[in-house]
């Protein structure tokens, strides 16, 4: 324990220079912490707004370009898919459950005087409720009514009971539905779900109205790529006619996509914490030039090589282990910051992440991992400085003045 | 003369510790200038993505719980405009082109490849006021001919002349249309447009009004809004300035997160050049003495110290500035390479000038930090007690 009282004394006795070495330190860990819990919370971010529908395959008519990546503006296309369509897709993943999606959209008229356009979407009364979970009110299969998007829902006052009038034709709430931001199926949270027997008797049958969208429940999700595959052979088999997409493509992208960025950022706050690293090694560096004597009377009175590695390898681990924690302790807020203003740019102007609070236990991890890398990469620049020290040759180092 | 020769001669007797120092410097003005031009290659790219049409005025039916972001994919609804409307729209707009348009989809096929693709069936005499052309001719009244986007165009290597199939027809490409970007009217590029006698009877998606004199947008937005909108709410008019608003201030807010992020690194490299100059005005208390009493001014061994951190910053600056010329080139190539895989077309990297703007500033900055972390020391220096510095040691 002498020698850790010795590296203490010899901080101690720069203390100026030992102060500067450790803000270098605290600011390199606070910029990787900082930065790796903002990345998480724009992945959360993301998390939030995606909803993850695991089993789900979702089918739509082949678009000339694009289709690379999910929400690819190229492929907001109106196109629909026809009943022939539909009946071979559902013979193609049989037995899974197939469900056609209608989307169109009409005036509707919400009340005291309040009306616009909405999203009409039109399902079999008996896929509604293995789609979509209704959060107020219930669904009656047999019961003529319109379930309403959460936010449009919360916006217009609408609650089971109350009358909507779509399109000229008066309709009754049956129900609100849950909350469940973006997927790669149906977005509800702004529409209005009614039966399909109401959508096409209030639309008709004309063009434009067909089928948007066909998803495919697969039961057992190691069957995904089976049940892909058979819809593949059975409509593209001549020339493409529909784009197959899973949801855990999707989703795979959106993670890889955050995990880089996220990456990223902790790279470019790992730049900070290089800099400080040169900085220690060049006070370490400047610390055994100075003590050459010093060490030189340490060896001659018995003192051994690995003890003075020991010395200034405690000292570069003291400065790494104060700025960490110090470091540590700053970034848990200006992570919390940081996070807070990178949700606000992301989401300016627009509806989503209202109210989204920031921050998880991931975010301790960032903060702790800030801290060990600054505190293995002090260790590391006192390394060489160190063995430099041990090896002095004794007399020599005494002989120097 | 002889300060600087001193200063130099200074940091040469301790190579190592000079060298260090420079590598913060070093790294710091890299970090700083590359980030800078990563933050406007980014601009470039988002910038190339969307087309600022600054005297459009946006017309579309009144979406319910519209939140105003029009790359919101509900604004995508199949809503509609009736002829009545769009001749109150006329009237309300005065003297300025309203354009009426649809936007629909059709099956393509050209060569082997097929595929729906976006339609926008426009008035004939309209097109040329909305659209450039790259090749051809715009599409005339009753003829059987189209426009594609430019970078339809590209993907199935069509021309004008080329043959195609759209919808259950045979048509010829007789006009190209030339490389837009995303407006927040249309999106040609990767569609076909055509006139709307195709589509006759059918009700308009949206109208654009293109205001001749800019300053008018007010005026005519709250015309439209005084017009159509008197009973109740049956459109929802934006343009397109209040729009991109939203979109420049996520991009200034990045170009300003990433230059900050290079600041920092370049603020840890500053106080580490403090660090080595206070260690080595402390080790040269006696040297310091001895120049005082031989007749140095005060302000000479200030400006002797000045000069050491003014040459670690001047050649780390210089070292970092050639370096991020490359770093920051690399940084935006794989941007751009990440962007690439999301449609946007072939990014341009950011010009030369832009580029040694970043590495100017940056080096700029590396000298000031440099300089300014040598003050203290350097007074430090410069006050210290000759008879006291001399009996050091």
């Amino acid at each position: 324990m002498i020698f850790l009282s010795f590296a203490v004394r010899n901080l101690r006795r720069h203390w100026f220079r030992s102060l500067l070495s450790v803000i270098g330190i605290v600011i390199g860990v606070a910029a990787i912490a900082s930065l790796g819990i903002m990345g998480n919370s724009i992945n959360l971010l993301a998390a939030n707004l995606i909803s993850n529908v695991g089993d789900t395959i979702v089918v739509t008519p082949h678009t000339a370009v694009g289709g690379t990546f999910a929400g690819d503006p190229r492929t907001a296309v109106d196109a629909t898919l026809s009943s022939r369509q539909v009946d071979e897709i559902r013979r193609a993943a049989s037995p899974n459950r197939v469900i056609p999606v209608l989307q169109g959209a009409d005036e509707v008229e919400f009340g005291r005087g309040e009306s616009g356009y909405a999203q009409i979407i039109g399902l079999d009364p008996e896929d509604i409720p293995i789609l979509l979970d209704v959060a107020a009110g219930e669904y009656r299969e047999n019961q003529p009514g319109a379930l309403v998007g959460t936010n449009l829902a919360r916006e217009y006052d609408l609650a089971p009971g109350s009358r909507i009038t779509i399109g000229g034709t008066d309709l009754r709430v049956a129900g609100v539905l849950a909350e469940r931001g973006f997927a790669v199926d149906i977005n509800p949270d702004y529409a209005i779900v009614v039966t399909e027997d109401w959508y096409t008797g209030h639309f008709g049958t004309r063009s434009g109205n067909g089928y948007a969208i066909a998803i495919i429940r697969v039961g057992d999700i190691g069957e995904i790529d089976a049940v892909k595959e058979a819809v593949e052979t059975q409509l593209n088999r001549r020339e493409d006619v529909v784009d197959i997409i899973d949801s855990r493509d999707v989703l795979g992208q959106y993670q890889e996509i955050y995990a880089q960025i996220t990456v990223f950022l902790i790279e470019i706050g790992g730049i900070s914490l290089l800099v400080a690293v040169v900085n220690i090694l060049n006070v370490m560096y400047i610390a055994v030039t100075e003590r050459v004597s010093e060490i030189g009377i340490m060896r001659s009175i018995g003192v051994l090589r690995r003890d003075i590695l020991k010395i200034f390898l405690y000292e570069a681990a003291i400065l790494g282990a104060t700025g960490s924690a110090v470091g540590g302790a700053i970034s848990a807020v200006a992570g919390y910051a940081a996070s807070v203003a990178a949700v606000e740019v992301f989401t300016a102007g627009t509806t989503f992440g209202e109210g989204f609070a920031v921050f998880n236990p991931a975010a301790v991890g960032f903060i702790v991992f800030g801290m060990v890398f600054g505190i293995g990469t002090s260790i590391l620049a006192g390394l060489y400085p160190a063995w430099k020290a041990a090896h002095l040759l004794p007399v020599e180092a005494m002989r120097h003045a | 003369m002889i300060l600087i020769d001193l200063a130099v001669r200074n940091l040469r007797r301790h190579a190592v510790r000079s060298v260090l120092a420079l590598v913060g410097i070093v790294i710091g003005v890299i970090a700083l200038a590359s980030l800078g031009i990563l933050g406007a290659s980014l601009s470039l790219l988002i910038g190339g993505l969307v087309s600022d049409v600054s005297d459009t005025i946006l017309v579309t039916p009144h979406v319910a719980a519209s939140s105003g972001d029009p790359f919101d994919p509900r604004t995508a609804l199949a809503s509609s405009l009736s002829d009545k409307d769009v001749a109150l729209i006329e009237k309300a707009a005065g003297q300025n082109r309203v354009i009426p348009m649809i936007r629909t989809s059709k099956r393509f096929r050209a060569d082997d490849a097929s595929g729906y693709v976006t339609v926008y069936a426009l008035r004939a005499d309209d097109i040329p006021s909305l659209l450039a052309k790259e090749a051809g001719r715009y599409p005339a009244p009753a003829s059987p001919g189209v426009m594609v986007g430019s970078l339809l165009a590209d993907e199935f290597d069509l021309h004008v002349g080329s043959r195609i199939e759209f919808g259950n027809e045979s048509v010829r490409v007789t006009g190209i249309a030339a490389e837009r970007g995303m407006g927040i009217d249309i999106y040609p590029d990767y569609a076909v447009i055509v006139t709307e006698d195709r589509y006759a009877g059918q009700n308009y998606g949206m109208v654009v009004v293109k205001v001749r004199d800019s300053a008018d947008i007010g005026e005519v937005k709250a015309a439209i809004d005084g017009q159509v909108n008197r009973r109740k709410e049956k459109v929802d008019v934006l343009d397109s300035r209040e729009v991109l608003q939203i979109y420049y201030e996520t991009r200034d807010a990045i170009s300003f997160f990433l230059l900050g992020i290079g600041a920092v690194s370049l603020a840890v490299a500053s106080v580490s050049i403090l660090n080595v100059m206070i260690i080595s005005v402390a080790e040269r208390r006696r040297e310091i003495g001895l120049m005082r009493s031989i007749g140095a001014q005060r302000h000479e061994v200030l400006v002797m110290f000045l000069y050491e951190s003014l040459a670690l910053g001047v050649a780390g600056s210089i070292t970092g500035g050639v370096a991020s010329a490359l770093v920051g080139y690399y940084a935006a190539a794989a941007a751009s390479e990440f962007f690439g895989g999301f449609g946007a077309p072939g990014g341009p990297a950011a010009p030369g000038a832009v580029v040694a703007g970043y590495i100017i500033v940056g080096m700029a900055f590396g000298i000031v930090a440099s300089v300014l972390a040598g003050l203290y020391p350097a007074w430090k220096a410069a006050t210290l007690n000759p008879i006291e510095a001399l009996r050091y040691e």
